[in-house]
């Protein structure tokens, strides 16, 4: 919303209508009531700076009590009250100026129901305003709020990305190679070529473009074949792909996390053999990526493994409006204490992006 | 010097083994995949020096060294760096970055033999480096004990409260207690404080069993737990204690 209520603007501008407000009172008594000019310059000051008083502690008294939706009752009698105090004070107030001068009591026993209804209209009109203000304030603060906190959650899940590159992944398997070179200078050389190409063509890869299966099960293939290098004691990975057309295009870093989840839980939270199982087939044009996991009930794992999950989650859900892709499915036999973890996702592919119908 | 190498990468193992052969001084007793082997290892062998992993299956490096009561001196190798000042924390001779330089692994080592030689110069003479010390997020989840010589891993949520005893801490839950050689400054720092609250000085107690909180004496307050445990607290623990639980 483009509108912008400045309270120094407000302020100013009720100021400026109450000296309108003198100017015309201030007429009408000399005028009308014949009053000296003097006198009547006074009386309308008087009372106008008053009034502003009474709206000055509208605005900022804490003790103010504003109603919860919009009373016309509850604004007629907080008027009132304050109507009737402000009119008794200016009216005490200037009479002892003046020193009871007979010909101005007189005019103020003409004009108090005039003063006291106008100053009930002004009094009214200004908490009604100051009712507005306040719910707009509220709401924009409200809403400030929220576009700082959503430009948390974007900060954070830049970081988030920026994580997946996963330094660590990076460092041990230099480590790796550097422990393959003295003596297995073959290895070595192969595992480069394997890091490289994987790094490569994540960096390649743009958040919002697709990429087509065959390409994306091959990156799979490269990061498994790392991982199997470090891991080999006790990694074991079954794969089972089923997917005829490999040209269809999917979204990139869906499968990829979830491989990563995969290895990381089994390996550090089981110990011995790990068999992790993949396995991915096509049907009515959506493409299923199941993995399975074996993990320990036993082990209390941190709460950050099932971070990624949510993240594929969400991503799945900007990417297809959908909450219904992920599923979690775990297997335990009672009196086990290790059991199997589970993840599938269904990817809805397009036909239209098919490049080779 | 007798040294056992931790680690659950067997190259990264086979690395290490390699870059050592040439020390004469070192002699690698056991070479461990994780933390339980490098236990069972460590009271077999009472090595003198241990490299150690951090990230490794089960249970980290660190809460391995927790359950050491004697530990050998310390060198972490690992391909994390947001953990040296937790190590420096827990007295570790170094902190080596995978993947790291022979002579970085040389300059190691001559820190170990010069604490051999006199010890008690390297922990003293270091300064403490500034900086908040990054807990692993494994430990904002659980405590690890032994339990005749085997390892048990404890969730949070069953931890009724730690108290004082000498120099070991009693962790406690419903069923039973654990010793455990670690300092109660320690548990403070590593678990969650909007769970654990230290209301004295020789307790922490796990918010989410306390049942009441009662005055038993004259300005002298204690946690009732859910279990009928009583925990006493002080005047500085009561004041953290209405923070926390907000009264």
């Amino acid at each position: 919303m483009p509108l912008k209520l400045n309270s120094f603007s407000i302020n100013l501008g009720i100021a400026i209508f109450l000296f309108t407000l003198v100017a015309g009172q201030c007429f009408w008594l000399f005028h009308v009531q014949h009053l000296f000019l003097v006198g009547a310059l006074t009386d309308a000051l008087c009372s106008y700076i008053l009034l502003y008083g009474i709206f000055l502690f509208i605005r900022y008294s804490p003790t103010f009590y504003i109603p919860k939706y919009l009373k016309i009752g509850v604004i007629d009698l907080q008027g009132m009250i304050l109507t009737i105090a402000w009119v008794f004070f200016c009216k005490y107030l200037l009479l002892n100026i003046f020193n009871q001068l007979p010909q101005y009591v007189y005019i103020w026993d003409q004009t108090l129901v005039i003063r006291g209804f106008v100053g009930w209209i002004l009094i009214c009109s200004f908490i009604a305003i100051h009712f507005f203000v306040t719910e707009f304030e509220k709401y924009s603060a409200v809403s400030e709020q929220k576009q700082a906190t959503e430009q948390l959650r974007k900060e954070a899940e830049l970081f988030k990305l920026r994580q997946q590159l996963q330094p660590h992944f990076l460092f041990n398997s230099l480590n790796s190679i550097n422990a393959l070179i003295g003596k297995h200078p073959q290895d070595a050389r192969r595992m480069v070529q394997q890091l490289s190409d994987y790094l490569r063509n994540n960096m390649r890869k743009e958040d919002h473009e697709r990429v087509s299966i065959h390409d994306e099960l091959s990156d799979l293939q490269l990061y498994l074949g790392i991982e199997l290098v470090r891991f080999g004691h006790r990694l074991n990975i079954k794969e089972h792909f089923d997917v005829p057309d490999q040209e269809r295009l999917m979204p990139p870093f869906l499968i990829q996390p979830l491989v990563e989840n995969a290895i990381k839980f089994g390996l550090y939270g089981t110990i011995g053999t790990v068999t992790i199982e993949i396995e991915a087939f096509e049907k009515n044009n959506t493409l299923t990526f199941k993995i399975c996991n074996p993990f320990d009930a036993t082990n209390v794992t941190p709460k950050g493994t099932g971070f990624g999950l949510s993240s594929i989650r969400r991503r799945l859900y900007l990417l297809y409006a959908r909450n219904d892709l992920l599923h979690i499915e775990q297997f335990k036999k009672p009196f086990e204490a290790s059991g199997i973890f589970c993840v599938r996702i269904d990817i809805p592919l397009n036909n239209t992006n098919s490049p080779n119908p | 010097m007798r040294t056992i190498i931790i680690d659950d990468e067997p190259l990264a193992r086979s690395l290490l083994e390699e870059l050592l052969e040439n020390e004469k001084d070192i002699d690698i007793v056991a070479s461990c995949n994780d933390g339980f082997e490098g236990l069972k290892a460590i009271q077999e062998h009472q090595p003198d020096l241990i490299f150690l992993d951090i990230q490794m299956p089960k249970i980290t490096g660190f809460e391995l060294l927790e359950l050491l009561d004697n530990p050998p001196l310390v060198i972490f190798t690992t391909a994390y760096d947001e953990y040296a000042l937790k190590a420096f924390e827990v007295n570790a001779m170094d902190y080596l970055l995978k993947p790291f330089e022979h002579k970085r692994l040389q300059q190691a080592l001559d820190k170990v033999r010069s604490q051999k030689l006199g010890p008690g110069t390297h922990h003293q003479s270091s300064e403490k480096p500034e900086g908040k010390i990054l807990q692993l997020p494994e430990q904002a989840q659980r405590i690890v004990v032994k339990e005749n010589n085997n390892i048990k891993i404890i969730p949070l949520t069953d931890v009724l409260y730690i108290e004082a005893a000498d120099d070991y801490a009693k962790v406690t839950t419903a069923e039973k207690y654990y010793l455990k050689h670690q300092r109660m400054i320690q548990f403070e720092q590593q678990l969650p404080d909007q769970q654990f609250v230290r209301v004295h000085r020789s307790y922490i107690v796990n918010l989410q069993h306390i049942q009441k909180v009662e005055l038993y004496e004259k300005e002298q307050f204690c946690v009732i737990l859910r279990n009928g445990a009583k925990v006493p607290v002080s005047r500085s623990g009561y004041a953290k204690l209405k923070d926390v639980l907000g009264i």
